[in-house]
């Protein structure tokens, strides 16, 4: 209604009025679905974006995931052992169900589609911890805006990547922690174990929350109930969560021999380690102060020095809220798990991670500082919740960070994918197999060095003979050319087993192959038409134990 | 009666006296900055007619120069486009646009400063004269603060107090003797909060919409600055009443008379823009800077860079703040010894402390949770800009709106710890040490070099105001009148020496005389306090419907 005399526009609901409560209802009642709504729309809508634009699958490691994925169920050599000891199995037994489609590995969806389904899961675990620990609703809407309007999230999210679904699991297992030191129900436990189980199942970060959750329930039960309980809980605790843990040493063990396999094999992050450490560049290994600098340079990269700042006041709030539980702050240091990880990780050397002007020019790994995210998320929603008149301050200076973060498209994690050290640009030696191998005959290559090649390529995975392929990498490597005809490798570096293997077979040394071309990382050799005689074109060998 | 009577001569005298300390205090601003303003002392006058742009002179920065090139411009060629020589002098804040000159910035400061620099040429003193239009803009923040300290807590001179302290212990001092756009956008802030305060009225809503446009003129960041303003206006518009079984949601439109008072300036704007670039909205700064002039420029002059709004790239334009920045941003303004508060003015630190006793006052919490807004909207739009240092700069030049508003809460602070023999010693000393380091910059240079170009000098020159320290030690000082009439009489460390101490002097009186004032919100009967009841009243009435919202 308008009023000609005050020009006052006013809107008056009667309490009664059916349309009114109705949207009150939906609102109050529904908010949780609105807000998963909101979610699923937003990363299905960023998922399109990078796919459209093609980032989607611009960091290497993300083509890798799909190829370990797609082995599985398609190649030479199907099967669940092509799950490898590279990288934990989670993520690529996870993509089973779909990567056998085309589109669905060659798209990245087979890969994003956990991301996206975990991106969601957080939020709502966001949500969810909140509302937990008596947040308002505004409090909830906005901790759980801070995690999902991060872009560095947003794009994580919909690539192949394992970040997003190691947050998932790692912020579902401490929030059913903190659930449990709030209500001691037993259940709430055993969820938290499953979590934390499925975590040590993406990455190695999920082992670290496996011991610091385990030490937090010690010292919570130890506090009330004495060490006879303790014991019944760690046990119960430990029994699941510690499962992946032993299956993996178990995994090892059957499939390459050694339980230890994952750590010391040729292709483990320590066997990367010890060239990087060589090659002088792994400067945080044993430097203490450099390990947190290059951390915390990650961290607030990825999720804004301004956010990162209020979510560190947003905790120091919490840990002094007198009206918050001891047994619930116990619980929730375990949000800042992540950030123990990392940097004890780079004090050791047992990970690396580059920022661009601190450690060199490039960027690499910076993607790991993305971790603590929930956990901002978590601590500034609640802080929005205790600051009461500031926090529309708060709320509109927080917009206009994001604001700028969204014009400018500030995200580090992109710029790790596209001109960082975590890119491989193989177009154009792909685009070569694309368009010139097309015939009859395999590939012969090595995935541990070029598996950004054999994604990109488009062909599928039976056409190449890598190390995953059991006999036919035996007999191509002793013998290539009654196998290969097209041998991709980078001449003369002997980190590429394919050249350490062949350079020794009388066909190299002889110059049965023709190099037919030659890229930034790698060199194509094709088998000359005189010496294919004895070459197999077909996968003749059958199935391989 | 008799009684009433006595009472009311009580009160005019202390209006006189009220009145005659106000003036004291402007003749004295006036005089320490006259005293302080840059130039050299020669026959004609220095840089009135030439175009030096040495150290320590009122050019010594681009951002100076690009402004007064366009003033000169308009008032000598009756142009907007600066000639070559003009333009050389501006570079490199300089725009080259189909074979013609323009200064980047905004002109705001460049228009109003035409009639100050008519009336000094009329007597052979442009440059002096353009630049005394901010030294009255300086000393009219003074009176703004005071104004509104005195509205929170009725201490006239603990505002006067908080008012000094912003206009001589921060970097607002020798900034205030430069051409460039801050002391006028923190006048324009302080009106515009003043303009926020207490009932709504068409008049006050068309000021306030034209004291956006002119801050948008003056300085396109004044924009985002003025934006937490514009929305507490925006929300005192809006009224949520819950009656019996009736929820009602009323919005004024008499909001919509903020744009009465933008249109004039959007149309200066416009006007401006149309002329020079031939569209209404293409700003020379979305063209980006000229290089046609940028060789043998001296270092501090080159690298007095950006303050773009908006950056080139190589399709289309982006804003340049960027969220990656931040990290630096915070560092360099709040944290590091290059530019931050702790090292220029840490007196200006206990604005904080004073708007936490505001913010714990139920009927001052609205206030207190506005200009929090404001200040921090300035910290973070700057942390994420590419320059935090401001080029060659002294002290966070960007962030001196944000130090006026901090002023506020001393002013506060004064008031309640006034007595308290600690806090006089903390205040003293924080008060002694940065109107020592703002002098050294007033009467040296405000051309201090980021550490990262420092460092890549080929002759070392401190990033800090360790500078200007070194300068005053070689005998030089900027000032104008310690060059014409003080250099045979005295060194140039006596002379800062005597400003500083008078002004620290100053400064004493002044909390002297804020301790003596009595508090008068216990009495209301005075005229004085009744509108501050007023105001206040709107302010708790406001709180309450938050508090209902929440």
């Amino acid at each position: 209604m308008f009023n000609f005399r005050t020009l006052e526009l006013s809107l008056t609901i009667s309490e009664d009025n059916r349309l009114f409560n109705l949207f009150r209802k939906l609102i109050n009642k529904y908010i949780s679905q609105i807000i998963l709504l909101f979610l699923v729309f937003l990363s299905t809508f960023s998922f399109l974006i990078y796919y459209q634009n093609g980032l989607g699958l611009s960091y290497n490691d993300a083509r890798s995931h799909l190829d370990i994925g797609r082995r599985v169920v398609e190649g030479l050599k199907p099967g669940l052992a092509q799950l490898g000891s590279v990288w934990l199995p989670l993520p690529h037994f996870l993509m089973i169900p779909t990567v056998w489609n085309d589109f669905m590995w060659h798209s990245g969806l087979s890969g994003a589609i956990q991301s996206m389904a975990s991106f969601v899961a957080t939020g709502a675990i966001v949500y969810m911890f909140l509302k937990k620990i008596g947040v308002s609703v505004l409090g909830r809407i906005i901790g759980v805006l801070i995690f999902a309007l991060n872009l560095n999230i947003l794009y994580l999210q919909s690539t192949a990547m394992t970040e997003l679904l190691l947050i998932a699991t790692m912020t579902a297992g401490v929030y059913f922690l903190m659930l449990w030191s709030k209500d001691e129900k037993i259940t709430n436990l055993i969820f938290s174990a499953f979590f934390v189980m499925l975590s040590t199942l993406v990455r190695y970060d999920g082992w670290f929350l496996l011991a610091f959750a385990g030490l937090l329930i010690i010292i919570e039960t130890f506090r009330k109930r004495g060490y006879k309980v303790t014991e019944g809980t760690i046990v119960l605790f430990g029994t699941l969560a510690g499962l992946g843990v032993v299956l993996w040493f178990l995994w090892n063990l059957a499939i390459f021999g050694d339980p230890l396999y994952f750590i010391y094999g040729p292709y483990s992050a320590h066997a990367q380690q010890t060239q990087l450490e060589e090659a002088g560049v792994l400067v945080t290994k044993g430097d203490i102060l450099l390990s947190i600098k290059i951390y915390i340079y990650a961290l607030l990269y990825n999720s804004n020095a301004f956010i990162a700042i209020m979510g560190a006041i947003g905790a120091f709030v919490f840990f002094i809220d007198k009206k918050i539980k001891t047994v619930v702050k116990i619980a929730s240091t375990a949000l800042l798990a992540p950030l123990a990880f990392n940097i004890l990780a780079l004090y050791l050397g047992h990970s690396v991670l580059f920022i661009q002007g601190l450690s060199g020019d490039t960027w690499f790994n910076v993607r790991y500082g993305v971790m603590l995210l929930p956990t901002f998320a978590i601590f500034i929603g609640y802080l929005v919740y205790k600051l009461a008149h500031l926090r529309y301050v708060l709320i509109g200076l927080t917009a206009f960070v994001l604001f700028f973060s969204f014009v400018n498209q500030d995200a580090v994690t992109i710029d790790d994918a596209r001109v960082g050290s975590s890119q491989k640009n193989v177009s154009e030696v792909s685009g070569w197999l694309r368009s010139y191998a097309q015939g009859e005959g395999f590939i012969l290559i090595s995935a541990a060095s070029h598996d950004a090649i054999i994604f990109s390529s488009g062909h599928p995975m039976k056409k190449f003979i890598h190390e995953g392929t059991g006999l036919y990498w035996d007999h191509a490597t002793t013998a290539p050319d009654r196998w290969a005809r097209w041998i991709v490798m980078r001449t003369n570096d002997t980190n590429d087993s394919t050249f350490k293997l062949i350079s020794q077979t009388k066909a190299y040394k002889e110059g049965w192959y023709a190099l037919v071309d030659s890229y930034p990382f790698a060199d194509i050799y094709e088998l000359k038409p005189e010496y294919s005689k004895n070459l197999n074109t077909k996968p003749v060998l059958g199935k391989q134990k | 009666m008799a009684y009433g009577r006595k009472h009311q001569k009580i009160n005019m005298k202390k209006t006189f006296v009220k009145l005659f300390i106000t003036i004291l205090i402007i003749i004295f601003s006036i005089s320490a900055l006259t005293f302080s303003i840059k130039g050299a002392g020669s026959n004609p006058l220095s840089y009135q007619t030439k175009k030096d742009t040495r150290v320590g002179g009122p050019f010594e920065a681009s951002n100076s120069s690009a402004r007064y090139a366009l003033t000169e411009s308009i008032v000598k060629n009756k142009s907007l486009f600066l000639n070559e020589k003009l333009a050389k002098f501006s570079s490199p804040d300089v725009v080259e646009y189909k074979g013609k000159y323009l200064s980047i910035f905004t002109p705001g400061i460049s228009f109003i400063g035409v009639p100050f620099y008519m009336i000094g040429d009329f007597f052979g003193i442009p440059q002096l004269s353009a630049y005394y239009s901010n030294i009255i803009f300086a000393v009219i923040n003074i009176i703004l603060i005071a104004f509104i300290v005195k509205r929170l807590n009725q201490n006239f001179y603990a505002g006067l107090l908080a008012g000094f302290v912003f206009a001589f212990a921060t970097n607002a001092f020798p900034y205030a003797l430069t051409y460039t756009q801050h002391i006028l956008s923190t006048t324009i802030i302080l009106l515009a909060i003043i303009t926020a305060l207490g009932k709504r009225s068409a008049f006050k809503n068309i000021l306030f919409g034209g004291l956006f446009g002119l801050g948008v003129l003056v300085d396109f960041p004044n924009a985002f600055l003025m934006l937490p303003i514009g929305i507490y206006i925006l929300s005192n518009h809006i009224t949520k009443e819950s009656l019996k079984e009736k929820i009602s949601l009323k919005i004024k439109l008499s909001i919509l008379t903020v744009l009465i008072g933008i249109i004039p300036f959007a149309g200066v704007f416009g006007w401006y823009n149309y002329q020079t670039t031939g569209s209404f909205t293409k700003i020379a700064q979305s063209i980006g800077r000229s290089d046609a002039f940028s060789q043998n420029l001296p270092p501090h002059v080159s690298a007095s860079v950006p303050e773009a709004i908006v950056e080139k790239k190589e399709s289309g334009f982006s804003l340049p703040f960027r969220t990656r920045a931040q990290l630096n941003g915070f560092y360099i303004l709040l944290v590091s010894n290059e530019r931050s508060w702790i090292f220029y003015s840490p007196i200006i630190l206990l604005g904080i402390w004073g708007f936490w006793i505001l913010y714990k006052k139920n009927n001052k919490k609205n206030f207190a949770v506005l200009s929090a807004g404001i200040i921090l909207m300035d910290i973070v739009l700057y942390s994420m800009f590419g320059d935090p240092w401001g080029g060659w700069a002294f002290g966070p030049r960007y962030l001196i709106p944000a130090a006026a508003i901090l002023s506020i809460g001393i002013g506060e602070l004064v008031n309640s710890y006034k007595k308290n023999i600690f806090f006089f010693i903390l205040f003293i000393g924080l008060f002694v040490y940065s109107v020592s380091v703002t002098t050294l910059g007033a009467l040296t240079t405000v051309s201090i070099p980021p550490k990262v170009e420092a460092l890549n000098l080929p002759s070392h020159i401190p990033y800090t105001y360790e500078y200007n320290i070194q300068l005053l030690n070689t005998g030089f000082s900027g000032s104008l009148f310690y060059n014409l009439y003080f250099e045979s009489i005295i060194n140039a460390k006596t002379y800062t020496l005597i400003i500083a101490g008078a002004i620290i002097t100053m400064g004493i009186l002044l909390y002297m005389l804020a301790i003596f004032q009595k508090n008068m919100v216990a009495s209301p009967s005075t005229e004085s306090s009744q509108k501050t009841s007023r105001l206040f009243k709107i302010l708790r009435s406001k709180n309450q419907e938050d508090k209902e919202n929440v």
